[in-house]
């Protein structure tokens, strides 16, 4: 062989493969996906039950659009990718602006599960860390504990059957159940698998009552456009003070 | 008040069912549970007294996607430790004590105008 086929084959095929194969990993990964669905939310207290219902959109930047629609309250939640919230009635043109670090995309349960956190339900992503594995009764348990010690939820244990996450218990420091969330009608939709039903049951001790939520997923879209993922605020839109909302409360209470 | 009674023996039923040792929930309990409930409002289309600029609109709506936040209380007035209770607990225990906040402050506008919770110091505001 002469020096430069063996150049070619020491050097520069091996560098080109390397090249190659960075770009191929780069486009994988920058092909996040945007996914929307419409959510029904059930919340059952004393006997009594309340509706509410909204369309998610999920952004690849990490943007969240939440569109809460029933007559005449229809509403927009705007969470830039940083956690920068803005709250938005078309009915009034009003805007609530910049309440910032309270909220994010991977907050929503939807967005969990399509960007691959929802093995441990996004739950390292609030400083929990694995303490134990084990098999039980056909069931996997893994038990998280929190990293910070003011946390009023201690410990959280994620129970899968068939690799999947069917339950998840919330424990206070006592060891107290908080609330338990079930997640079932798991289908796979484009890349990703989504409970489409999630029930979620909290335990108020001192009152030794509980409230019963249901969330029901449907309408499931991934990278398919809608108007919603480039919705902005009208730049005419009224900012909301928050003081003169408690203002006007108050005043109508008189 | 029978409605009320029967939703108990049902929740105290499904409890027992639904024990720690389960980990899988019975939908058509479920189901049935909410069937048997009586519906308070279809939020909020069927709120009554709402005043003109639907302030309280946006106090129920910032509940139902803010609760985690807190901004629900802060419309409704109290003091900033419990804010910063409900960003620590990651929205009031990963946003359970927000939903009951929602459904306690739906009630109270049903039956008194909405203002029974104005002011409440109290993490748990309805407690």
């Amino acid at each position: 062989m002469t020096d430069n086929r063996i150049r070619a084959a020491l050097i520069v095929r091996p560098l080109f493969f390397l090249i190659a194969l960075f770009f191929l990993s780069e486009s994988l990964c920058s092909a996040q996906r945007q996914v929307s669905a419409s959510v029904e939310s059930k919340v059952l207290a004393k006997g009594k039950k309340t509706i509410s219902k909204k369309d998610v959109f999920c952004k690849s930047d990490g943007s969240l659009v939440v569109h809460s629609y029933y007559d005449d309250a229809d509403m927009y939640f705007l969470v830039s990718r940083l956690g920068v919230v803005k709250l938005y009635s078309p009915a009034t043109n009003e805007v609530l602006n910049d309440v910032q670090g309270i909220m994010e995309a991977k907050d929503e349960l939807l967005y969990i599960f399509a960007n691959g956190m929802g093995e441990d339900l996004g739950i390292s992503q609030y400083e929990f860390v694995i303490s134990d594995s084990k098999k039980e009764d056909g069931y996997l348990k893994r038990t998280f504990i929190s990293k910070i010690s003011s946390n009023k939820c201690a410990k959280v244990e994620v129970v899968y059957k068939d690799y999947l996450p069917i339950c998840a218990i919330y424990y206070d420091k006592k060891g107290r159940v908080l609330t338990k969330t079930y997640l079932s009608n798991y289908e796979a939709t484009g890349n990703f698998i989504f409970p489409r039903r999630v029930t979620e049951i909290t335990y108020f001790m001192e009152k030794g009552d509980s409230t019963v939520r249901l969330d029901l997923y449907s309408n499931i879209k991934v990278n398919e456009p809608a108007p919603e993922f480039d919705f902005v605020v009208p730049a005419d839109a009224k900012p909301i003070d928050i003081k003169e909302i408690q203002k006007a409360l108050k005043n109508s209470k008189k | 008040m029978k409605k009320f009674i029967t939703f108990i023996v049902s929740l105290a039923a499904f409890s027992f069912a639904a024990n720690a040792a389960s980990y899988e929930v019975n939908d058509a309990s479920i189901d049935s549970l909410f069937e048997e409930a009586e519906l308070v409002v279809e939020a909020p289309a069927a709120l009554p007294a709402l005043d003109a600029t639907g302030r309280k609109v946006v106090t129920i709506i910032c509940n139902i996607f803010l609760g985690w936040a807190a901004i629900h209380r802060v419309v409704l007035g109290t003091n900033n430790l419990n804010i910063l209770w409900y960003i620590l607990t990651v929205g009031g225990i990963f946003g359970i004590i927000p939903l009951v906040d929602l459904i306690m402050y739906i009630i109270d506008i049903a039956q008194g105008g909405g203002s029974k919770y104005m002011g409440n110091p109290k993490f748990i505001m309805w407690a």
